[in-house]
């Protein structure tokens, strides 16, 4: 199931918050949001649904072992078996495919491609797993002694399909005891109604104007087509996986949990390096803490420990080569920051960074978007016109009509609700002032609302991005 | 990479309530047009032809061991729930008037949206 969907948002999630706060006690609602958890992950996967919990129970079973055999060589080897066993799940339904073609045609085997489905949110689920036994082993957290609270944590489904990835340690003690405050369920529903209105509209907007652009074949692409393709393409993927957290993390309040905040103004970057401070800041920091500070971080062979980093961050989008190079193309600039441009960018005035971490970040879109190698050749070839010239007829009327949508798309992009907020701040000081805001909020909530509704009645276009991670 | 430090989570949420009664409010708004739909959507009388859009709407899917795993139910039972969500129509006139604001797409008589496909069915000929 998928959140910008009707039947969870008219039927699941309204099931939901009733058995949810109609139990009182953080045991039972334990066990309503494990059963909703298990529903949500069954309606899309209704296979792949053990291995989710197959996963859980290994990385379980090991946890106790690894707490059993503390400090002695035996927990060490529990923690490889653990990280091992998890892994090839991954491995096998995710990459088994992708390397077996590979190998066939580098070396002319004839190994078998298994074709395996891949499960949904497989990448996100497995590395929460991880983060369990790898801080059990390391005693940041206390070993979990009952199953269906990892199981819990594991498919929790807010944060299941689409991160944010949330770390054992961040939910540790909510699990065992949280409150749910009004406090907390109306800044969720203010959360997941931004959320909501990312993706039901401005992401899918701009979705069926990536699709139209540069979304079937490109023959006939020029030059403004290609561009305004890919910026479309760049709004779209913000909105849609920014408006994924959001909703998780709302989720997560009203059911009394606080997840870690997954992007930040990613656009408004003004370095390489900043972006991927402000970009999926969930997978990046899981990367540096359980990859590259292992390998010796920037201490011992920094280098190589970046380029596998990469390398995997690359693969982890999705087994594909053109996700090898959007991984590469990333190492390149932020290798070229640390040594080279670092020091003159701080020197520059902002707005060249701005810039320059714009374009760098728009024409790396190109790389995750286009998975055909040759598509991406064509593509740069007609971006800078030397395909079909600056502009056709068909793609001037496309890219005037969707000019709203671009426009409200980059403005929202830009941190300027800080600045409201800042404003509302200072006026909510009022009696009066408070009054307006908490109208407007209300009224917010039911424009979302009513808004997305009617776009997901409307649009039989609703992609979910992340089918390939 | 970055090593320095973790982005600290930003509280960027958008305005919120200030008052108790204005948090009450905003949340019972939420659950109840949710609850209420969902109820309705139960309820209310499946149609099963839309006029506007000249055709026979999706049927509830039969429930089927087979049909579940092969995925086949749960997708089916999406296109049936979207078919026949109540208040559809006016739901589907409020997307016209979204999408023609947006994306100018729907209504708007001087503009012509062509697809490619079209443009080169046309080739030859005089679009405007």
């Amino acid at each position: 199931m998928v959140f910008s969907s009707l039947t969870f948002l008219y039927l699941f999630l309204p099931l939901c918050f009733i058995c949810y706060y109609i139990a009182q006690k953080t045991s039972s609602r334990n066990v309503i949001l494990l059963v909703f958890s298990l529903v949500f992950y069954a309606w899309g996967e209704p296979k792949y649904i053990f291995l989710m919990i197959a996963t859980a129970f290994v990385d379980y079973a090991f946890g106790l072992l690894i707490d059993r055999f503390r400090g002695r060589w035996q927990a060490k080897l529990f923690l490889s078996l653990a990280a091992v066993i998890t892994l090839s799940s991954l491995a096998l339904f995710k990459y088994s495919s992708f390397f077996s073609e590979n190998i066939n045609s580098i070396f002319s085997l004839h190994l078998p491609n298994l074709n395996l489905a891949l499960p949904i949110g497989i990448s996100f689920y497995t590395f929460q797993a991880l983060t369990y036994v790898i801080d059990v082993y390391r005693g940041s957290v206390k070993v979990q002694p009952s199953f269906y609270k990892l199981l819990l944590y594991v498919s929790m489904f807010p944060q299941l399909i689409a991160g944010p990835i949330v770390r054992y340690s961040d939910v540790e003690e909510q699990i065992e005891e949280r409150t749910v405050t009004l406090k907390n369920i109306s800044a969720g529903v203010m959360r997941f109604s931004v959320g909501l209105l990312k993706k039901a509209i401005i992401a899918n907007f701009a979705g069926q104007l990536t699709d139209k652009l540069i979304g079937g074949d490109l023959t006939g692409l020029s030059s403004a087509g290609a561009w305004v393709g890919i910026i479309s393409y760049t709004l779209q993927i913000y909105f849609d996986f920014s408006g994924y957290s959001d909703m998780a993390i709302g989720l997560g309040h009203m059911f009394g949990f606080s997840f870690p905040e997954n992007f930040n103004y990613p656009y408004y970057a003004v370095s390489i390096s900043d972006f991927w401070r402000r970009w999926h800041m969930t997978l990046s920091s899981f990367f540096r803490d359980y990859l590259y500070i292992p390998l010796g971080g920037n201490r011992k062979n920094w280098a190589l420990n970046m380029l596998i980093v990469w390398l995997l961050t690359g693969l982890w989008h999705g087994a594909s080569w053109n996700f090898v190079l959007w991984g590469l193309y990333y190492f390149v600039f932020l290798m070229l920051e640390k040594m080279y441009i670092g020091k003159y960018l701080e020197k520059l005035p902002r707005a060249v960074g701005h810039i320059y971490s714009l374009v760098v970040i728009i024409v790396g879109w190109v790389f995750f978007y286009f998975d055909d190698l040759s598509k991406i050749k064509y593509f740069f070839k007609a971006a800078f016109g030397a395909a079909n010239g600056f502009v056709t007829l068909t793609e001037k009327t496309v890219i005037v009509n969707y000019a709203v949508l671009l426009i409200i798309g980059a403005v929202c992009a830009m941190p300027i609700l800080p600045h409201i907020k800042n404003l509302v701040g200072s006026i909510s000081k009022t009696r009066g002032g408070k009054v307006a805001v908490d109208v407007l909020s209300v009224l917010f909530v039911i424009f979302s609302l009513v808004i997305s509704t009617a776009s997901l009645v409307g649009n039989s276009y609703n992609p979910f991005l992340y089918f390939r991670f | 990479m970055h090593i320095k430090s973790y982005c600290a989570a930003h509280k960027r949420g958008l305005f919120s309530p200030q008052s108790n009664t204005g948090r009450a409010v905003l949340s019972l708004v939420f659950a109840l047009i949710l609850t209420v739909i969902g109820l309705i959507s139960v309820f209310d009388t499946d149609k099963t032809v839309s006029e506007s859009e000249n055709r026979n709407l999706a049927t509830k899917p039969e429930f089927s061991f087979t049909a579940l795993f092969d995925k086949s139910y749960t997708s089916d039972f999406d296109t049936y729930y979207a078919d026949t969500f109540p208040f559809r129509d006016k739901f589907l006139a409020l997307n016209r008037k979204i999408s023609d604001i947006l994306t100018g797409t729907k209504g708007s008589g001087d503009i012509v949206l062509v697809s490619k496909q079209e443009k080169d069915d046309f080739a030859g000929q005089d679009i405007d």
